[in-house]
């Protein structure tokens, strides 16, 4: 009971020491706040510009761009399914360089800039106070907005310019500038324009039209491919004309067809030569192909037809079978002419007789571009074998459909071929860390990327070193601090020991008495923490009124959050307890008697 | 306030041994028996063991050697040859008082903090006690000063009030006018002596100046050498005086 009651005086006691005592306490205030002060306000200067530089590096999302560093073509599908990835926040195809230089023109002046494709979600526009531009309009860079005296809202004329021949062509549309970009964007002239106007852009320098914005040019026309020839000789092939066939035209593998193989491989029965021959590829071949087979068989008197294996497809989407081309030809009886415009003509088809279909039936092909015309029956006429035929030319097109992307117009009932993939692209990581393994990821596919990951890193580096440099001078002031404040109460002990012998000597307990220096180092450390966070508050302020114009609205170059300070406390409190552990470890030695003795 | 013989400190057979400047001494104590209230006194020159008889009384010294030792005699009676520390601190902060040859005052208390000590410790914290011992002993106007700003008659006041403020069963004192002057001495004596009879306190005051005892304590206790032993013994002055 005796020993609870001393203890319960000793706070009270070892206060009014401090206070009696009170220029040595300002003294030891000092002391502590001179080491924890500065400790304060170097970390938080290394925090509060460590996380500035955190914050904008996580804020700019050029810091989370992946670019890929050759051009190749990437497919809208590979592109998709890259978009899909859940560490991808935003993916946006562009177009080739060569062709992303455009004019624009405003009232007072123009500028040949850089375009650069954006879409709805783009980081870098909604991160630099843009809206991602809409049909007909675009958002300039700061430097671009500048020199060309334009801002949101202002009319100005996109122009593009083409070499057709000796003479240079141009295209021309109004833009509305729908934003201008905050210029930490970027330093160079860049316009930011939807992928549509870009891909036009791109049609058009390759000569293209672009009708929707009155560009004259040419249409991109799907042109049939086939994957062989069928031959028909009179005389058995020789093996000089096998090697003049196979070598230099694209076709490697030759096979001899005998009658009855006829409508199994062709689909159709060649009545006209004895010796027949087919010779494939493993690529497909344009007509030019054909051109050159019959200019190797010069004299012979041979038949060359395109041949193309069977392409599946579906006709109203219920009825799934193979077809095959048929061409006209002396032997062959096909029912259409040979060398058909494309237009009507092409869209023909011979059905097995199992197969009933109305005219205008809609055929598709489930190939790259799911390819999907009307097709017409033709009436009282049937397959000879379980595969339809049509034109040679309409074959060629499925088969390329396999391969490209095409698109049939059934106004102008053209096949047009859509662009084939994406020179680039422009890629941004949901986060930092996610950089990184995107980064891996595609250049394990074969695509070198540049990233800021090496400025990520550097960052990183930076914060480690800067930690540890913190550390190490925290450490020094640690270790002085612990010092001081040891040797402070020890001696304070020392100088107590009578004062502390007449308080054993009257009653105090010795766990009373052990209790004084640890209140003490409470107490003093309590009060050069207060003194220590005034300093630190005061000069922090002023750090941050100093280079308050390099600062955004809430960024900071020195900042301690509520767990810095919690732990600062924590940490002088336990420094201040653990030595005065050991002035209270010397007070365990102090003997009532010295109190009488000293006396 | 006398009361029947021994009932308030009873120590027998004590033999301690201690060193002096290279000399070995032993300390005897047949035996010492006080009452209550009694004022006794123990007389020696310097160095013949009277501290470290205080020390031993005082419980802050373990004796080599002790037959009985004991306070509240047959009534209340408490053996302290055997206590933990923990039972040594509750029976110096309930059942001792010290005043010592400076005072002991703790500088960093006022003067009614210093006096109030003891109170606080046995859970008594009574003001009206505190200004009560300073009124008797004159220093009532002194209670809000710190220690350094007293005199020396003063400190020692109020070392004696901060001593029997609690009224403890024994007071020990060790030389507690040698830092004053003579006629400062003899008032703080005599109002040692008459608090003493008035709480029931016995006290115990080691001294060496012996006119200062002269016909004004209840019982003397002196050294005597018996073979290289100090042997202490219950004495009259005048026997004091021819030793």
């Amino acid at each position: 009971m005796n020993r609870q009651r001393s203890a319960g005086l000793v706070p009270g006691l070892a206060l009014a020491d401090l206070k009696h005592e009170w220029i040595l306490s300002i003294c030891l205030f000092l002391a502590v706040a001179a080491v924890v002060g500065p400790l304060l306000l170097l970390f938080g200067l290394k925090n509060g510009t460590m996380e500035t530089l955190r914050s904008r590096l996580l804020q700019d999302p050029r810091n989370r761009e992946i670019r890929p560093m050759v051009s190749r073509s990437f497919t809208p599908q590979w592109l998709n399914a890259l978009k899909d990835d859940p560490k991808v926040l935003f993916l946006v195809p562009t177009t080739r360089s060569i062709s992303a230089s455009v004019e624009l023109k405003s009232n007072t002046d123009k500028l040949i800039l850089e375009a650069r494709p954006s879409a709805v979600g783009d980081p870098l526009l909604i991160e630099n106070k843009a809206a991602p531009p809409g049909d007909g309009q675009c958002v300039l860079s700061a430097e671009a907005a500048r020199k060309l005296g334009a801002g949101a809202g202002d009319e100005i004329e996109l122009s593009v310019k083409r070499l057709k021949g000796s003479r240079f062509e141009l295209g021309r549309t109004p833009l509305t500038v729908s934003g201008v970009l905050d210029p930490r964007a970027t330093t160079r002239d860049v316009v930011y324009f939807s992928l549509g106007l870009l891909e036009n852009i791109e049609g058009f320098k390759d000569g293209q039209a672009v009708p929707a914005l009155g560009w004259k040019g040419a249409v991109p026309l799907a042109q049939p491919v086939f994957d062989g020839v069928v031959l028909g000789l009179d005389m058995p092939m020789d093996p000089v004309l096998k090697v003049r066939l196979t070598s230099g035209t694209g076709l490697s593998r030759l096979e001899e067809l005998k009658k009855d193989q006829h409508l199994h491989r062709l689909g159709y029965q060649v009545n006209h030569k004895k010796y027949l021959y087919l010779i494939t590829t493993t690529r497909a071949l344009g007509r030019e192909m054909l051109t050159t087979v019959n200019h190797r068989l010069r004299g012979k008197n041979a038949l060359v037809l395109p041949w193309v294996a069977p392409v599946e497809i579906e006709l109203d989407q219920d009825k799934k079978l193979f077809v095959l081309a048929l061409p006209q030809a002396e032997g062959v009886n096909a029912p259409w002419d040979k060398d058909l415009a494309m237009g009507p003509a092409w869209r023909q088809i011979i059905l097995p007789r199992d197969i009933l279909l109305k005219p205008g039936s809609q055929l598709t092909c489930p190939g790259k571009s799911s390819l999907s015309l009307r097709v017409t029956p033709l009436d009282g006429m049937f397959s000879n074998s379980q595969y339809a035929q049509v034109p040679p030319e309409l074959a060629g097109i499925l088969n390329l459909s396999r391969r490209r992307e095409i698109h049939w117009l059934p106004e102008k009932d053209r096949f047009i071929l859509k662009r084939r993939g994406y020179a680039a692209f422009r890629l941004y990581a949901k986060t930092l860390d996610q950089v990184e393994p995107l980064k891996l990821e595609l250049e394990a596919q074969g695509i070198p990327v540049h990233t800021e990951a090496d400025r990520i890193r550097d960052l990183k580096e930076l914060d480690t070193h800067l930690g540890l440099i913190f550390w190490l001078i925290a450490l020094g002031g640690v270790l002085g601090g612990a010092g001081s404040l040891t040797a402070s109460l020890y001696a304070s002990v020392e100088r107590k020991r009578r004062d502390l012998g007449v308080m054993a000597l009257i009653g105090f307990g010795r766990g009373g008495l052990l209790c004084f220096p640890l209140f003490q180092a409470l107490f003093l450390c309590l009060g050069g923490l207060g003194l220590a966070f005034v300093f630190y508050g005061g000069m922090a302020g002023l750090i941050n009124q100093l280079f308050s114009s390099q600062l955004a609205a809430g960024e900071r170059f020195c900042r301690l959050n509520l767990v810095h300070l919690v732990s600062a406390v924590s940490g002088v409190m336990l420094l201040g307890q653990t030595a005065a552990a050991l002035a209270a470890w010397r007070v365990i030695t102090i003997d009532p008697a010295e109190a009488l003795r000293d006396e | 306030m006398i009361s029947k013989k021994g009932d308030a400190l009873h120590l027998g057979q004590l033999m301690h041994t201690r060193i002096q400047a290279g000399v070995r001494f032993q300390l005897i104590v047949p035996q010492m028996d006080l009452d209550s209230g009694q004022f006794a006194a123990v007389v020696g020159p310097s160095g013949c063991g009277k501290s470290t008889l205080l020390d031993i009384l005082g419980l802050v010294l373990k004796p080599e050697k002790i037959g009985s030792f004991s306070i509240g005699g047959k009534k209340d009676p408490m053996d302290l040859t055997c206590l933990s520390q923990a039972n040594q601190a509750t029976v110096r902060s309930r059942d001792l008082g010290y005043v010592l040859q400076t005072g002991g005052l703790l500088p960093f208390l006022s003067v009614r903090q210093n006096i109030a000590l003891p109170l606080r410790l046995n859970r008594q914290n009574d003001p009206i006690q505190v200004e009560t011992m300073a009124r008797i002993l004159g220093i009532e106007g002194q209670l809000d000063k710190r220690p350094s700003f007293l005199s020396g008659g003063q400190r020692q006041r109020v070392a004696i009030a901060r001593a029997l403020v609690h009224k403890p069963r024994i007071v020990l004192a060790d030389e507690p006018t040698a830092a004053v002057d003579e006629l400062t001495a003899v008032e703080i004596r005599d109002q040692f002596r008459e608090l003493s009879h008035k709480f029931g306190t016995t006290t115990i005051m080691v001294t060496h100046d012996r006119s200062l005892l002269r016909d004004q304590v209840d019982r003397v206790f002196g050294f005597k050498v018996v073979r290289k032993s100090q042997e202490l013994t219950t004495s009259t002055l005048e026997e004091l005086d021819r030793l």
